[in-house]
């Protein structure tokens, strides 16, 4: 029977046929553009309130008692509140509370979460049948009343309400921790690398946590904007941020209090949460999105 | 000295348990394990879906711990050495896993990923293992430009080839092959293949060769174990083995390969509906299936010597005087021998 | 060689083109390209290649069941006298099970795990031959019985968690052939079945397709199993067929390259002192295929008549080659 003949093993097949540029998960999620243009906001936002100092805006403790409860003109962008001051300086500057205190939150959220979301996906059944315990405890918590017992016992302040809200948060992320790393644990090249003599710290940290990091980082951006809601919902109930400063929440709180002289009040610092929840959700999904799209990493390319 | 001595293992796990966690069952995964690899040599573990070669294979590294028994690689016996000790002594044994795309992590490049025993086992530079991990990755035929690329830019074969650069890394005696080419197209394997002689005629590494894949282990194999369910029931040299395989259930696998040439046609193409074989509680692990079953097979055969320096584990493999100068008598007694094609 | 009807064939499949789309600013991309072959009564048919080639697509093309951004961009497939490409997915949903069945790889993760499997074989009964309750029953124990299951009445009550993988396939056998369709399409039947199984899975295959007349194409990588069961058989390589020819002339003289290729690469005794033969590089992925001769980046005996596209021409007793240099090279 004739056969080929014997082959050499080099590959007559020039390199740049074979391999396939990879597409990161980066450019899958700058390719979608509802995502995309949700992020600019989510970092346009932020960025305008931090330099609030630097740009041409009113100072935003200033009472111009004329223009008390004025709608927006060519002076007052936003308007004026009960007081005069000016709402768009109120409202950048308020932002900055507002968000620095959503990344408080979160932080503490993943401070606390992540480390025990991984103990429990790596260690015996034990470990996690506790701590599924205990998060299961937390979460059939309604979470303000949660947050009211906390602020409660540690008295008002944003600094305590946000660490309140952030072990509300907590659970979710020790469950999404887990699960990531549970799976990811399971995988062949975590076999490899220990079969390789990696000691169990470098797997965590070089192999596991990167390749768990997909989920996580969803889950943050969700929980950006519900801590963003639950700061406006303990400063609006005045657990949370104390005069004379100034967040969202406390903008909606006063803009409530007059609401039967003037509707428009309400109107900027609403809007300002509202955009922000929905630019994180949207960010969230479009990360999401461009992880299930990468495949995880395997071979692109259709199975004929 | 043998390079790998695994030594009458057992690995068994806990059945699915009961209400409450009462039913304390457990299945024998390994039962009374032992085969030994010398050095230069590979010996083809094979079997089918359940016989616990991939299993054999990990406690051989002890990635899995064994119920009982020993497994000693270079002459150290792994089990009385610390968690420390051993990830020290990993350099020596490596595995090779079956599918190459998941046995990277997909977040690193592949010369960081051959970096990385570098990095653990010795104490060179980071210039001097970047340059290590290239010129291993040259000699399995992966150029310094691929060298940069992550796991899912490269093909199937390719990959499996840094796999094998990887596992050099540390120059190990032995490198345990968990069914290397099967996710691999056909016409690469060679590469592969070619490749692991190669480096075993180079440095004298020897193979744990765990494959379902008859044809390739009579190509490659020195030695060949067959397991079933969990026991070894037959080993011997490849060559022997082919030519005259003493256990019913051996031939039961030779007559399946089915062989590329139309015109010798010689699957048995007997309908039985003989799958779905039941864990067997004593006895004989193929009775069950077993064509030739007697009453004696109530009781387990042990693994014994036959004529040609292989060895067997049945009773009626055994009770037959072998000669090797005359297969004809052991046709008689088993009935036809079958056509083995052009082993 | 065994008796295959010389009547009319059961399928036809000629010029066979699928296409998937890329979204805007990208032309289509060749899935398949004018794949032709033909499928008689109590023949086997052997579809042979490696990951890309298209052999799993052609059968769902040809069953209709092509993911969704793929699609029949020209040629055609007649069951019959019947012409199965432009038609409603109503009209086929009446044809596949009836007339043309289909059976997978994973035969497992085929079966709905959530009902037994006698349910599951009446129910493909009761849709095509609007049979009563109690007769599809009789029916799907009736058909696990001709696929060698024993106990079949009892089995039947079974879920499909209870059946090894073997087993698990024939089912799927009963279940594909329990409207009596004259053709059946088998995409890697075996690949995920240990080897002793494989053996009796494929020679129920083989008695069905006496007993029952079918023609059953076989689509496998395995050229072992070609040899062992197929009457004809059809290579493929990056989306088209290059070689068709009867198993026995195939295996003797293999007209194309890649079938010369993959031929040398089965190990055999003679590797125990030589390097095992390969192709050289790697199949190439999908829209990596070079617009002559698509095999050509890694022939050997490339040419430059071989930069142009390759036309099939006859070849051998009964069969054809798509390679211009054939007859020249190898054989």
């Amino acid at each position: 029977m004739s056969i080929a003949e014997r082959v050499d093993q080099t590959p007559t097949v020039p390199p740049d046929e074979m391999a396939v540029p990879r597409t990161s998960r980066v450019r899958l999620f700058v390719e979608q553009r509802v995502a995309f243009a949700a992020l600019v906001v989510l970092v346009a936002l932020p960025l305008a309130c931090v330099l609030a100092g630097v740009l041409p805006v009113q100072d935003p403790n200033l009472q111009v008692p004329t223009v008390r409860l004025g709608h927006p003109t060519t002076d007052n962008w936003l308007g004026a509140d009960n007081l005069g001051r000016d709402n768009l300086a109120r409202l950048l500057y308020g932002g900055r509370v507002t968000l620095l205190a959503a990344v408080q939150a979160v932080g503490v959220a993943v401070i606390l979460g992540v480390p025990l979301g991984v103990l429990a996906g790596l260690a015996g059944r034990w470990v996690d049948a506790v701590l599924r315990t205990c998060m299961d405890a937390l979460m059939s918590i309604p979470p303000l009343l949660l947050a009211f017992a906390i602020v409660g016992v540690l008295g008002p302040g944003l600094t305590n309400a946000m660490l309140a809200v952030g072990i509300v948060m907590t659970p979710r992320f020790q469950r999404v921790a887990r699960s990531g790393a549970r799976q990811v644990a399971r995988e062949t090249y975590i076999e490899a690398s220990r079969a390789a003599g990696c000691s169990p710290w470098r797997l965590l940290w070089r192999h596991v946590l990167p390749n768990a990091s997909g989920p996580l980082l969803v889950q943050i951006s969700f929980s950006i904007g519900f801590a963003v809601t639950a700061e406006a919902s303990l400063s609006f109930l005045g657990l949370g941020v104390q005069a004379p400063q100034a967040s969202w929440g406390s903008m909606v709180r006063e803009s409530f209090n007059v609401i039967r002289r003037d509707s428009w009040q309400i109107v900027p610092p609403s809007v300002a949460i509202a955009a922000t929840l929905l630019a994180t959700s949207l960010v969230g999904d479009g990360i999401r999105d461009a992880i299930n799209r990468s495949g995880g990493g395997r071979s692109a390319g259709a199975r004929l | 000295m043998s390079v790998l001595e695994l030594d009458r293992i057992v690995k068994t796990y806990p059945a699915a348990r009961g209400l409450l966690g009462r039913g304390r069952r457990r299945v024998t995964v390994l039962d009374h394990v032992s085969i030994t690899v010398e050095e230069g040599e590979t010996v083809a573990v094979v079997g089918e879906s359940g016989a616990g070669k991939s299993t054999l294979g990990r406690i051989a590294l002890n990635l899995i711990r064994p119920d009982s028994g020993r497994t000693v690689v270079a002459g150290q016996d792994l089990g009385a050495l610390s968690a420390t000790q051993l990830r020290r002594y990993r350099g020596v044994m490596q595995m090779v896993f079956q599918d190459p795309y998941a046995s990277f992590d997909p977040m690193v490049s592949l010369e960081d990923a051959v970096c990385e025993p570098l990095l653990l086992h010795t104490s060179m530079s980071r210039a001097e293992r970047r340059r290590e991990a290239l010129r291993l990755m040259e000699r399995v035929g992966i150029r310094a430009e691929q060298a940069r690329r992550f796991p899912n830019e490269l093909s199937g074969g390719q990959l499996q080839r840094v796999a094998i650069a990887r596992a050099l890394a540390t120059r190990p005696k032995v490198i345990v092959c968990d069914e290397p080419v099967a996710s691999l197209d056909a016409s690469v394997r060679a590469h592969v293949l070619n490749q692991f002689r190669e480096i075993q005629a180079e440095d004298r590494v020897s193979y744990l060769f765990i494959s379902h894949d008859l044809s390739l282990v009579g190509a490659l194999a020195d030695r060949v174990a067959v397991m079933y369910s969990g026991t070894v029931v037959e080993q011997g040299s490849t060559k022997e083995f082919f030519a005259q395989p003493m256990h019913p259930y051996s031939r039961r696998l030779l007559e399946s390969v089915p062989e590329p040439d139309p015109t010798r046609r010689r699957l048995r193409l007997v309908d039985g509906a003989l799958d779905a074989a039941a864990p067997v509680a004593d006895g004989c692990v193929f009775r069950h299936r077993c064509p030739d079953a007697i009453d004696a097979c109530r009781v387990a055969p042990t693994l014994l010597p036959t004529a040609h320096g292989g060895m067997v584990a049945c009773h009626l493999a055994s009770s037959v005087p072998v000669r090797a100068q005359d297969p004809r008598s052991l046709q008689q007694d088993n009935g036809p021998a079958p056509d083995l094609g052009p082993w | 060689m065994r008796d295959c009807d010389a009547a009319a064939p059961l399928l036809t499949v000629s010029d066979l083109c699928v296409q998937v789309e890329r979204g805007r600013g990208h032309s289509a991309m060749d899935v398949l390209t004018d794949v032709s072959f033909d499928l008689a009564r109590k023949e086997m048919l052997g579809i042979v290649g490696e990951s890309g080639c298209g052999k799993t697509m052609t059968s769902l093309a040809i069953m209709g069941l092509l993911p969704r951004g793929l699609r029949i961009t020209s040629g055609s497939v007649l069951l019959g006298q019947d012409e199965l490409v432009g038609r409603s997915s109503a009209e086929l949903g009446r044809i596949r099970g009836r007339r043309i069945a289909m059976i997978f790889q994973n035969a497992a993760r085929s079966l709905n795990p959530s009902f037994p499997v006698g349910y599951q074989i009446a129910e493909v009964a009761r849709r095509h031959l609007s049979m009563s309750r109690r007769a599809a029953a009789a029916r799907a124990i009736e058909m696990l019985d001709l696929v060698g299951i024993p106990r079949a009445t009892e089995r039947a009550r079974q879920y499909p968690h209870e059946f090894s993988g073997g087993m698990c396939q024939r089912v799927m056998i009963a279940m594909a052939l329990a409207c009596g369709p004259d053709v059946l399409l088998a995409d890697e039947p075996t690949t995920a079945l240990d080897v002793t199984v494989q053996a009796q899975v494929l020679a129920l295959l083989r008695r069905l397709q006496e007993d029952l007349g079918l023609g059953v194409a076989l689509v496998t990588h395995d050229l072992g199993v070609v040899a062992e069961v197929c009457d004809h058989v059809v290579v493929m390589y990056a989306g088209e067929v290059v070689e068709q020819a009867e198993v026995e002339a195939l295996f003797a003289r293999p007209g194309h390259p890649y079938t010369q290729g993959l031929l040398g690469a089965i190990p055999r005794s003679e590797h125990r002192h030589r390097p095992f033969n390969a192709i050289p590089g790697a199949v190439p992925r999908l829209g990596g295929w070079s617009s002559g001769c698509r095999f050509g980046p890694r022939c050997i005996h490339r040419s430059d008549a071989c930069q142009r596209p390759v036309a099939l021409n006859a070849w051998g007793p009964e069969g054809s080659v798509r390679c211009v240099r054939v007859g020249e090279v190898g054989g």
